[in-house]
């Protein structure tokens, strides 16, 4: 079992995910905007964070900026989950390393068995 | 019993007057003529790491472009480094320094028939640590060419101050080349400054115009000199910068200044002069208007949405940490090294020397 933040502003999107990660064993911790996020990683922990990219206020990328670039948060595997690609056009990828510091990139249009299989790689890492 | 080879040490009057491209020209031109060439550096101060040591940038450039055999340490055998000046001030040792010149360039030297000896700087650079340009033209027994600015007044004051410095240390100055003419001047600069060198019994072997391709840095010489991180456009590293802009006001106001092949200075958060930026470069595209490259200040990433847009664009963007004042500063004061990637710059400073250096004077004035 992992504690998860899952930061996104969908609060349909939260649920349905909130539910299917709570089935996997998991205990999320869900927050609305980026600043919110990074509120709650301020003083609390977590094993893993999933984020959207378009968010209210700060975008996805710079919470995982600032994440990556806080000591205490910087080890804390974090996945940009994301529709930009089919709301906007946008195509991002692990390649854009310089400026989103995400460990996985993962389309929302993908199965959710991709969300699933980019957290248990991750956390296999934690508990390798 | 062999001859033994031609020496000349290239001299500056002052920093960034253009020794290495002369350096790299000469060493083509005598190549071309089937003269055996070798180049050294004795005194280098700016070195690149090549496996476990350090060794001069322009010694490394010539080895590569013209596949010396010669070993790159022996191109370079001294390499200031930093605290070497204040250390050899408390424990000085010049015959240390000496030994390592002499043995280098008797390695580099054999069977060459012409070696090339690039000084560091003006005359007297590395008088401190007893290793003057003067110096060690006098102990590698060299004849001197000593590289002027493109002006008038000032140049011939630069130049006898430099002479009366060889001088000293009986070095013979064969002739003056004047780099960096400004060409609406050109004729009337080479004419003066030819009689005026006459005049104290000085042989003017080359005036060379000012030639923009190889005054011009590339975004990637900004990028490495500023240690900025690249955010995008990685495969555009190469543009040329003609002119930089700091794009500080309001976004109606930058574009007037949008220049082509420019380079804009802009904070991270300033998102209006950033996308300004970004229509330019797509709706001037066919009048021939390009921006070269961006550099976003104080460590500020724009919103995804801009920086997709940057991505899209292909502008190299880089970003510093620095604020916008350090930043543009030291991107004025940087000096435009060639390198070995500098493909234009490399053949445009062989053109150079071959149209406006008269080589075969030069050689000949370097037989005793």
């Amino acid at each position: 079992m992992a504690r998860i933040i899952f930061i996104e502003d969908d609060p349909d999107v939260v649920l349905s995910y909130r539910l299917m990660l709570e089935n996997h064993g998991h205990k999320v911790v869900s927050c609305l905007t980026g600043e919110d996020g990074l509120m709650a990683m301020a003083d609390g922990e977590a094993d893993l964070i999933i984020c959207d990219m378009a968010l209210p206020g700060i975008d996805g990328a710079t919470v995982c900026r600032h994440l990556k670039e806080n000591e205490r948060t910087r080890n804390i595997p974090i996945i940009l989950f994301t529709c930009v690609r089919i709301k906007y056009g946008i195509d991002i990828s692990e390649k854009d390393k310089a400026w989103i510091p995400a460990d996985k990139i993962i389309d929302k249009a993908d199965t959710p068995d991709s969300l699933l299989k980019a957290i248990k790689e991750l956390l296999s890492h934690r508990d390798g | 019993m062999k001859n033994p080879p031609k020496r000349i040490y290239l001299s500056a009057v002052r920093q960034d007057t253009g020794k290495t491209t002369i350096a790299l020209g000469l060493f083509h031109y005598f190549n071309s003529k089937g003269l055996r060439t070798a180049f050294i550096k004795p005194v280098g101060q700016k070195y690149v790491e090549v496996g476990s040591e350090r060794v001069d940038k322009d010694s490394f450039l010539i080895k590569e472009l013209y596949h010396c055999h010669e070993g790159v340490k022996d191109m370079s055998p001294v390499t200031v480094g930093k605290g070497f000046t204040e250390d050899y001030i408390f424990h000085p040792h010049r015959e240390e320094l000496a030994n390592s010149v002499l043995a280098s360039f008797e390695k580099v030297s054999r069977d060459k028939d012409v070696v090339i000896i690039e000084g560091t700087g003006h005359a007297g650079v590395g008088s401190v640590f007893d290793f003057s340009n003067a110096a060690v033209a006098s102990l590698l027994q060299s004849k001197t060419l000593l590289i002027s600015g493109g002006g008038i007044g000032r140049s011939i004051d630069e130049i006898m101050l430099n002479r009366a410095l060889f001088q000293l240390e009986n070095v013979d100055v064969v002739g003056v080349v004047v780099n960096k003419i400004l060409p609406e001047k050109y004729e009337k600069i080479k004419k003066c400054i030819s009689q005026g060198l006459k005049n104290k019994n000085l042989t003017l072997l080359g005036a060379i115009p000012y030639d923009p391709v190889l005054a011009h840095a590339t975004v990637r010489h900004i990028q490495t000199s500023l240690d900025a991180k690249v955010l995008c456009g990685e495969a555009y590293l190469d543009n040329v910068v003609k002119s930089t802009i700091v794009a500080a006001m309001e976004p109606q106001n930058t574009v007037k200044y949008l220049a082509d092949k420019v380079l804009v200075i802009t904070p991270g958060d300033r998102a209006d002069n950033i996308l300004i930026t970004i229509s330019s470069h797509h709706l001037r595209e066919e009048k021939g208007f390009r921006v070269s490259g961006i550099v976003l200040t104080g460590g500020l990433i724009p919103h995804f949405m801009i920086m997709s847009l940057l991505k899209e664009s292909g502008i190299p963007v880089l970003l510093c940490d620095h604020d916008t004042y350090t930043v543009t500063r030291h991107i004025q004061s940087l000096s435009t090294k060639i390198e070995l990637r500098d493909i234009d710059k490399i053949e445009r400073a062989k053109e150079l020397v071959e149209k406006y250096i008269d080589e075969d004077k030069l050689f000949a004035l370097l037989k005793d």
